[in-house]
């Protein structure tokens, strides 16, 4: 079993997680008709324009559903079970699913996304505590140990 | 053909469901998909008493027959078809393939179809399947913890029970009443009896879900073939008819949590064709990769209203000697096994078999009229695919 989180990405899969490099929450937005688009696409599911640019997307959202995963195919996340997940309602309008520490899995909690670092060097969404600063260098791991948010003292 | 009703699609007058036939489920399998497609296709010829050659049409659903498709099939079974269809569309496959081949029988493009969907399952398979089952599984499912299908459908479980009220006893009786029908069904894979008080206490997979709510890989293949009514009465085959089908894909993209799917968007039309309702169903058999999908189609199918579901097991019993609403009468994929694209067929070949007469136990008293419903395809928040067909008592 793998002992990194899976790293394979199809092409605009990929493009997002360079896209995201710093951790800002980045999406493909459609220059013809502005819908925006998650997860990444080839063309827009709105105009089918071919036209999508990664653009700075607003970051919060809210916990629409959520797991305690206690068994992955994977054994990276095998050896750090329980995992939790969640999916969440982007205020930029697609939905995501995202890592989700413990202390957010609740229905309706409202999140900021960030585009985080894990194990592979791929980026992926990580709901936090809103308008809570991300440590810096932070990675999944860490963050998703984190019992409680980063507020400043 | 008959003329259609206004607004409807022709029916499927004239068309047979013949030779259910099923390669017994197994657990793994040293053999390719290739094989147990072929035994099905076998059991197939054997089944109808015609050769080889008299099947010019082939329909084929797998998950584990990369990079082949059905086409290096027609090479590999020596055989030379007019039609050919490749339904990579799992839980769905069944119907989808049966509403393909009907309509190619109905224009005369093919004479004798078969349908058939098979799997194998190798140590390691249902991992690399789900690694790599779609672009989208590649970016937005599968880095999130490698939890699989069962994260996707934990959150619409979790989301039903939030919305809905209903509790994890409400989906225990439904998988209660699907292993007491599956200790009579000869290829289920799960027999070992289980009661509510078992199922409350299994380890938590990915919460809300349990263990005994989700199906286990296996496999396997399921088939039948799809004739003219006097084709079938020539040869003197047992078969059922067509009495009304529906498909639906990407339905309801906005729901932000999954809560109905297509059969809602096209139950009315499906009942329209087959100018009955839900009323004059027998048995029924739904894709019941987990319990609050099986709860889902009961409600868009007309058998309860929208949150209903759990009143109505309690009410109307689903195991297959109840008395009350005969549900997955095979076990269903909860208790017989989930041997991939198989899983799609696996209640259409009951209701087949059922219809005439031929169940391999737990018969139907009286079946006349079946619905059997599919669902397929997952994706982040749902599976794309979604499909039902009623069948009726043809001839035996």
């Amino acid at each position: 079993m793998s002992e990194l989180p899976p790293f394979a990405r199809s092409g605009p899969g990929a493009a997002m997680s360079e896209a995201c490099a710093d951790g800002r929450l980045r999406l493909q937005v459609c220059a013809s008709c502005g819908a925006t688009q998650y997860p990444p696409r080839e063309v827009c599911s709105s105009c089918l324009g071919g036209d999508l640019a990664w653009q700075p997307v607003a970051t919060g959202g809210r916990v629409l559903s959520w797991t305690r995963g206690h068994a992955s195919a994977l054994g990276y996340f095998h050896s750090r079970l329980p995992w939790t997940v969640g999916m969440v309602q982007l205020d930029a309008g697609p939905r995501a699913l995202v890592h989700l520490p413990a202390r957010l899995c609740a229905t309706g909690a409202a999140v900021d996304v960030h585009a985080v670092a894990d194990a592979s060097g791929r980026r992926v969404l990580l709901a936090w505590t809103p308008g809570a600063a991300l440590p810096a260098d932070a990675h999944l791991d860490s963050l998703m140990q984190a019992q409680t948010g980063q507020e400043q003292p | 053909m008959s003329t259609p009703a206004a607004g409807l699609p022709r029916g499927y007058e004239g068309v047979a469901v013949a030779v259910p036939v099923t390669v017994p489920y197994q657990k793994t399998s040293p053999h390719g998909a290739a094989w147990f497609i072929g035994q099905a296709l076998a059991r197939l010829i054997e089944g109808a008493g015609i050769a080889k050659a008299d099947i010019d049409g082939l329909a084929v659903s797998s998950f584990t027959l990369a990079p082949d498709t059905s086409v290096a099939l027609t090479e590999q079974f020596g055989m030379s078809p007019r039609w050919l269809e490749w339904l990579p569309t799992g839980g769905a496959s069944g119907v989808m393939a049966l509403r393909r081949a009907a309509r190619a029988i109905q224009c005369g493009d093919a004479e004798v179809i078969a349908c058939i969907a098979g799997d194998t399952n190798q140590p390691g398979a249902f991992t690399a399947l789900i690694e790599r089952f779609s672009n989208a599984s590649m970016d937005a499912v599968y880095p999130y913890g490698g939890l699989g299908p069962n994260g996707v459908f934990a959150m619409i479980t979790r989301h039903y029970m939030e919305r809905f009220g209903a509790t994890r006893a409400d989906f225990g009786r439904l998988c209660v009443a699907q292993r007491h029908n599956a200790s009579n069904f000869a290829h289920a894979l799960l027999k070992k009896p289980l009661n509510l008080e078992d199922y409350l206490a299994a380890r938590p997979v990915a919460e809300p879900i349990h263990l005994f709510d989700c199906v286990m890989p296996c496999a396997g293949a399921d088939a039948f073939l799809v004739m003219s009514e006097d084709r079938a009465r020539h040869l003197g085959l047992p078969y059922a008819t067509v009495a009304g089908a529906i498909e639906r894909h990407n339905a309801y993209a906005d729901d932000p949590v999954a809560w109905r799917g297509g059969w809602a968007m096209d139950a009315d039309q499906l009942y329209a064709q087959a100018g009955v309702g839900p009323a004059d169903v027998d048995l029924v058999e739904t894709y019941d990769d987990y319990p609050v999908i099986a709860f889902l189609q009961l409600e868009d199918l007309g058998f309860c209203a929208k949150g209903e579901a759990a009143r109505l097991i309690a009410e109307r019993p689903t195991t297959w000697d109840g008395g009350g609403l005969p549900h997955n009468t095979s076990g269903g994929q909860l208790s017989a096994g989930l041997a991939g694209a198989a899983g799609g067929y696996l209640g259409l070949v009951e209701a087949r078999r059922q219809l005439t007469g031929q169940a391999l136990g737990n018969p139907v008293a009286g079946a006349r009229r079946a619905l059997v419903s599919g669902y397929g395809m997952v994706i982040h928040d749902r599976c794309l695919c979604t499909a039902a067909t009623i069948l009726e008592a043809g001839w035996r």
